[in-house]
């Protein structure tokens, strides 16, 4: 039935002046979301979705169409209008779009995520079960108004063909979860999270990894935590060094290199959403990026990654290459139109896509900060006097990826190369190029982290990319840092 | 809208002529036909918004259930293209026709379940995944049962059938007709932007008798002028939404986007206070946060919303009226909640003071009020949010832009917003920077642009500095219009710029 509608939507979508032409057909894509707020269920929900997208390019643009209805005839009159769309987009410009060749288009392969437990196979008795443990340990104080466990599990099964000749078919399975509590005192709203906030940590597998996570067993701390954080002092002022933990230097790679290193914004292509990069195209071996300590790979072979994938949905294999290397701009994260426009012989293969329903972007793969060989205390005995920060509160940056400022849930003074009091509400604020200059270290494999993140947004219309970021704890000097209030 | 997902300017006609003569581009074939059979016409389309049909599927679903529940049936078609090198760069087409279905047992228990598949076994599947998440759902707490239906009809909004009409050749040769504006005034500029058009439907049923849905169309844009020769280069922005496709003008936005890209490289200006004048795009960035920080009902009832101390009291300049109004005609207007609860026009700030918060069915159960048909969809994360004004609208102002300056004396312009985010909720105090158009202004003039800068201000501490509102009043919808606010520019009179950055 799948394999009819493919080659119905290729069939109609093959008309005299298309070069190129894919279809995906996407289904089932299941997403079940859990969360438990204060005793109840926030939410509880089980989402199915199918539906196929066609691309078509002509000689100097492209066309996308998508529909729900997986009918033979929806199918061509969805075609047909891809087909359309890059005539009108042939209308607005005299210049080719060029495309990049593709010498290992995978012909009949099938991928599925390893996984010990197919989370959809445990029962919702269980997982509500978890929750409720968890969230319920979260009150350990009054001032914990509000206590939330959540589980995210998400399946997606893809079949992809183009008139190349390229077909895959791939189960991936994506799982996350977490728990947050929020402290509310005189004035001020304190929240403590556990793996991390923003839903929690995400990874490519099975329930395995939920239960390895242990919620119920973090929770008391996170709720004491946040209790805590409502009466420490706020985070001093300055220019100080500054120790980020994994998971906010995982983000912070996320933002100030996965993104600028994104050949479409790189190429001014983002320009009116997502917005471009200070990086400049032609910078690769050249630009100063950062010490001699920051080396970046994109990898899509990470085991596990949130960015991990066999193929593209150009059909290109995913694969793993230097974005910055000791220091220097090594890199970019491609598709096969923009590896075409910079002269690269072939795509980097991160032209990924939302569902069905949207057309395949430049996404980060596992954007992975090399780990270093200082232990964790060593690189906190290199600190005379600074701050200790963890766990993403607020993130913004600038369009072109220069000039952000970060807000944490937790910070800690370390003084004389220990970590001492709590203090509320840090930031930390610089600008890209100078922020990572000032890398001394980064710590050890062994406090090295894959973390999933599940909500990168993109494009128009929008689409939310699944992403990884390794990252070990690092090390800055003479940071520009500051406490909210 | 759909689960699976997640101006005013002068009315001048497209300068297609002009476009005709331009060297780059093809001539847009304004009067040729579209090619015999290429695309069928709505009459022959099978599938069109069919609210009617959307109905009988919730019923199907409802029966199917047995029990208490509500469900939505959407069908969103839309059209999104991409601009971006000076070309149409991503064209998009999609249709989706979605049912969720939450389902209510004993005690309060409720799961949802959402699905594409509207064959019956498809929908047999939604039915019994929905029971079974119930089955073993904590009780939600305070759960009054599924809204009654209440007196009256479903109000109207207006819709406009072009947005499923137009011919997909066409709407290239109107992006083409503006690429060719911007061309012609500003020569080799970068142009960047987004056209959205599209009708949504929505039909909402429950057990208890409610049978409600609207269809509505609508279309938005952007347009972003760059110079990149400049160093640093140099944008305008330009921005609109309406119900009414015929309303957003691409040439029009075109010009203001020319008329706002400075000719001049930006100098810098350093971090401080500052009084602003701050376009829709940047209002709109204001409002939005402001929304999910305070004014709904899960804010409050986790005590960390402004509305907690200050309900009924004096916030804002009373310059600045705002309500949630689903009905303005210059936005893009809505019938109904996710409930299926008709909507009503409720005051935000009122002379200044703060009203209450927005409710669903549930919330405002427990706040023993009444509903302001704020409800979320149940199925989407964002949901988790709670209830949320969508349609905030602010009373416009009787200030041109001329004036707007003068009022502003020596400040920043400040056309949009960029990344903002939260670093203190219950302060409303917010982060993010300025983007693509930011300007110096001494005298009441503009003098020149500057590099961009960030800020770390209160929401409630800017509106209560307001001390003039614009009488331009544009909607600000996002890509598929679920927000569509309706703002105008005002002066504040303080706001604090923290850092400034190299463009």
């Amino acid at each position: 039935m799948v394999e009819d509608l493919l080659e119905a939507a290729l069939e109609a979508a093959e008309r005299p002046g298309v070069r190129f032409a894919d279809v995906r057909y996407v289904g089932p894509r299941r997403y079940q979301r859990f969360a438990v707020k204060n005793g109840s269920a926030e939410a509880l929900t089980d989402s199915f979705e199918a539906g196929i997208g066609v691309r078509v390019l002509r000689e100097r643009g492209w066309g996308f169409a998508a529909t729900s209805e997986a009918s033979l005839a929806s199918v061509r009159l969805t075609a047909k209008r891809a087909e359309r769309l890059a005539r009108a987009a042939e209308r607005t410009t005299r210049k080719s779009v060029p495309f990049a060749e593709e010498t290992e288009l995978p012909k009949g392969r099938h991928f599925e995520t390893p996984m010990r437990e197919d989370p959809f196979a445990v029962s919702t008795e269980e997982k509500v079960r978890l929750l409720k443990e968890s969230e319920a340990a979260l009150h350990t104080h009054p001032s914990v108004r509000s206590g939330k466990a959540s589980f995210t599990l998400w399946q997606e099964e893809k079949w992809y063909r183009s008139i190349e000749g390229a077909s895959y078919r791939t189960r991936l399975t994506h799982v996350g979860g977490g728990i947050e509590a929020t402290a509310v005192g005189e004035g001020e709203v304190q929240r403590r999270s556990y793996p991390t906030s923003f839903g929690g940590d995400f990874a490519q597998a099975g329930f395995e990894f939920l239960r390895e996570m242990d919620l119920p067993g973090h929770a008391v701390e996170c709720g004491r935590t946040a209790n805590a954080l409502l009466t420490a002092p706020s985070c001093p002022r300055g220019e100080m060094d500054l120790v980020l933990a994994s998971d906010q230097l995982a983000l912070q790679v996320h933002e100030s290199v996965g993104h600028a290193t994104e050949l479409d914004r790189v190429m001014a292509f983002e320009a009116g959403y997502a917005g471009t990069s200070f990086v400049r195209a032609s910078e690769v071996g050249q630009l100063r990026y950062g010490s001699s300590a920051m080396t970046i790979e994109a990898d899509a072979t990470s085991p596990g990654g949130l960015g991990t994938f066999p193929w593209d949905d150009e059909g290109v294999p995913g694969r793993s290459y230097p974005l910055v290397s000791k220091g220097v701009l090594a890199g970019f994260l491609s598709s096969r139109e923009t590896a075409a426009r910079q002269g690269l012989p072939r795509s980097g293969g991160t032209a990924r896509a939302d569902g069905w329903a949207r057309t395949p972007l430049i996404r980060m793969t596992n954007i992975n900060l090399t780990a270093g060989d200082r232990s964790r205390e060593e690189l906190l005995r290199g600190v005379q006097d600074g701050v200790y920060m963890e766990t993403n509160r607020s993130w913004s940056i600038d369009d072109k990826r220069l000039n952000f400022q970060f807000g944490c849930e937790l910070g800690r003074r370390i003084v004389r190369g220990e970590l001492g009091e709590l203090v509320r509400n840090p930031l930390y604020s610089g600008m890209t190029p100078i922020f990572w200059n000032t890398l001394e270290a980064t710590s050890d494999r062994s406090t090295w982290h894959l973390w999933g993140l599940p909500n990168c947004g993109k494009g128009q219309p929008s689409q939310i990319g699944h992403v990884g970021h390794g990252a070990p704890l690092g090390l800055f000097r003479k940071t520009r840092i500051g406490g909210a209030a | 809208m759909s689960p699976v997902a997640r101006r005013r300017a002068a009315p001048k006609k497209p300068a297609l002529d002009r476009a005709r003569r331009s060297s780059r581009r093809p001539a847009p074939a304004r009067s040729r036909p579209a090619p015999r059979g290429a695309r069928p016409s709505p009459r022959e389309d099978p599938s069109q918004p069919d609210l009617k049909a959307g109905l009988e599927v919730l019923d199907r679903v409802l029966d199917l259930v047995g029990g208490d529940a509500d469900a939505r049936y959407y069908d969103d078609r839309w059209i999104t293209l991409r601009c971006a090198d000076s070309r149409l760069y991503q064209p998009h087409a999609e249709l989706t026709k979605a049912v969720s279905l939450r389902v209510a047992l004993s005690g309060g228990r409720l799961g949802v379940a959402t699905t594409t598949d509207l064959t019956p076994e498809g929908l047999r599947r939604l039915a019994e995944g929905a029971k079974a998440l119930a089955s073993v759902a904590p009780p939600v707490e305070g759960f009054p049962g599924f809204a009654e239906d209440v007196k009256g009809p479903t109000p109207s909004v207006p819709f406009s059938r072009r947005v499923l009409d137009e011919d997909l050749e066409r709407l290239g040769d109107r992006l083409a007709g503006a690429f060719s504006v911007v061309e012609e005034s500003l020569g080799p500029a970068r142009i960047s932007g987004v056209f959205n058009q599209g009708a949504s439907l929505l039909a909402v049923a429950n057990s208890r008798g409610l049978r409600r849905g609207f269809l509505r169309s609508a279309a938005q844009a952007s347009l972003l002028t760059e110079l990149p020769d400049r160093d640093p280069p140099v944008s305008g922005w330009s921005e609109g939404a309406h119900w009414d496709p015929a309303k957003v003008d691409l040439v029009a936005l075109a010009r203001e986007a020319v008329a706002a890209t400075p000719r001049v490289a930006p100098r810098a200006v350093e971090p401080g206070k500052y009084r602003v004048l701050l376009m829709g795009p940047a209002v709109s960035e204001l409002m939005g946060h402001l929304a999910w920080l305070g004014l709904g009902a899960h804010a409050v009832e986790e005590g960390w919303s402004f509305l907690v101390e200050g309900r009924g009291r004096s916030l804002v300049a009373p310059s600045f009226e705002l309500t949630d109004d689903p009905f303005c005609s210059v936005g893009v207007p809505s019938s109904i909640d996710f409930e299926g609860m008709p909507h009503r026009a409720r005051p935000i700030f009122h002379e200044g003071v703060a009203q209450g918060a927005a409710h669903d069915h549930l919330t405002a159960s427990r706040a023993k009020v009444p509903s302001t048909s704020n409800a979320l969809p149940p199925e989407a994360h964002f949901g988790e949010m709670g209830p949320l004004p969508l349609h905030l609208t602010m009373a416009p102002g009787d200030h041109d832009r001329t004036e707007l300056l003068k009022e502003l004396k020596q400040g920043i312009v400040v056309t949009r917003f960029w990344y903002v985010r939260a670093v203190h909720p219950g302060r409303t105090i917010i982060t993010g920077m300025t983007r693509d158009g930011t300007y110096w202004v001494e005298n009441g003039e503009v003098q020149h642009p500057i590099r961009n800068l960030r800020f770390t201000e209160s929401i409630l501490e800017t509106l209560a500095g307001v001390e003039a509102v614009g009488e331009d009043r544009r909607c600000f919808a996002d890509e598929r219009a679920f927000t569509s606010p309706v703002l105008s520019p005002l002066v504040s009179r303080s706001f604090t710029f923290t850092s400034g950055t190299s463009f």
